[in-house]
């Protein structure tokens, strides 16, 4: 009985609630607003403290593999995997995990460069493109391709080999995985440059090259998500929260219109249709939304 | 519903238009969060300013009806942002 009254104060216009669901006032809203900051939150804090799962179902193959078929659709040449360039971008994780810090340079003052020179590569061109808290490879590769510079890097010509590092750790205080892929076209080969013209016996400007190295470079820094199962990723689980919420929020301005308009009472209230409107294009957003930032 | 829709038809197809814009402009710009999240400033001012001027229109205008706009456009955009964190 209780129960039943309960449910018809919150979801029923009646006069205890003076003829307006309860959940439509405006103090529900305000209240369901501190409820979603609140859920963020926790999510949040659960995320940090690991007991959300937090592995990113990204690995460096399946990267170097996406990276190249963006490539071979441009009808560029395939980057090929090289253990040099992949133990500097390791080196560069593992240092940005250390150092905490979210750049290409390192707060020390550490190049992108100096880790590709230090695992032994020699190089005559070099890129560096870094992805961090991505759920998924193809969203982090769209991600890149969508940002100009990511996408220069990607679909440079000019570059011949690839290294692809993946971590987990913790960065700025938030457990995250970042991927750092760095490009390189090694001191002695030869390349076709955009212009199709062979540059390899340009040893001095290659050396020159060499020196300044050309470093083409962005980072994007994309949002939540990662999981045990990817079903329930922290970014997942709060979507499904906030799609109840709209739900629940839509279900009752649905059926409040429909009793009033039945009973052909007038009210001093917001229009429920406007609601609507603005509920379903909220919902479709949370819908197709993904994580993502680019910095 | 449809009543409602007939009465303030252009107001509603307004609305709609700038629903869809916001909902195309927010998922172009992806992955840039930081310009999501002032489609979604704007969204919410959009949608405060709306309900105000639709019921200015029609002389029906108080503080009660302008704070369930507002808390109904803040409820909104914090769905919208704290996803993007």
């Amino acid at each position: 009985m209780k129960f039943g009254h309960f449910c018809r104060h919150w979801f029923h216009p009646q006069r205890s609630n003076n003829h307006r669901p309860k959940i439509l006032h405006q103090s529900s809203f305000l209240a369901l607003s501190a409820l979603v900051v609140s859920f963020a939150v926790l999510i949040k804090v659960l995320e940090n403290q690991q007991i959300l799962g937090l592995t990113a179902n990204i690995s460096p193959e399946e990267v170097m593999r996406q990276t190249n078929a963006e490539r071979e659709k441009l009808g560029l040449t395939p980057l090929v995997a090289n253990s040099k360039l992949t133990q500097a971008a390791l080196a560069k994780g593992q240092d940005m995990l250390a150092q905490h810090y979210w750049a290409h340079v390192s707060p020390t003052g550490t190049q992108p460069w100096t880790f590709m020179k230090n695992s032994g590569y020699v190089y005559q061109l070099a890129g560096e493109n870094l992805a961090r808290d991505f759920a998924n490879t193809p969203d982090m590769v769209r991600a890149w391709m969508n940002s100009p510079t990511h996408r220069a890097n990607i679909v440079n010509g000019r570059y011949r080999e690839i290294g692809v590092a993946v971590l987990e750790g913790e960065l700025e205080g938030q457990e995250t995985t970042l991927v750092v892929q760095m490009f390189g076209t090694p001191l002695s080969s030869s390349y076709q440059s955009e212009d199709n013209l062979t540059v390899a016996n340009k040893a001095e400007e290659n050396l020159a090259l060499s020196n300044e190295p050309e470093v083409l470079a962005t980072f994007s820094l994309p949002s939540p998500p990662l999981s045990l199962p990817a079903l329930f990723s922290p970014l997942q689980i709060t979507k499904a929260f906030f799609l109840a919420v709209i739900m629940i929020l839509s279900s009752t301005l649905l059926y409040d219109t429909i009793v009033i308009g039945h009973r052909g009472a007038m009210r001093l209230v917001g229009k429920n249709l406007a609601h609507l409107f603005l509920f379903f294009a909220i919902a479709f957003l949370l819908i197709f939304f993904k994580g993502g930032i680019v910095g | 519903m449809l009543t409602e829709f007939k009465k303030h038809s252009l107001a509603y197809l307004v609305l709609a238009l700038a629903l869809i814009i916001f909902v195309i402009v927010f998922l172009a710009v992806w992955p840039n969060h930081l310009i999501q999240r002032v489609v979604i400033l704007a969204l919410a001012i959009f949608y405060f300013l709306w309900g105000f001027l639709l019921h200015l229109k029609n002389k029906e205008i108080n503080q009660k009806i302008m704070s369930e706009y507002a808390a109904v456009s803040l409820l909104a955009a914090l769905l919208l942002f704290l996803i993007t964190l």
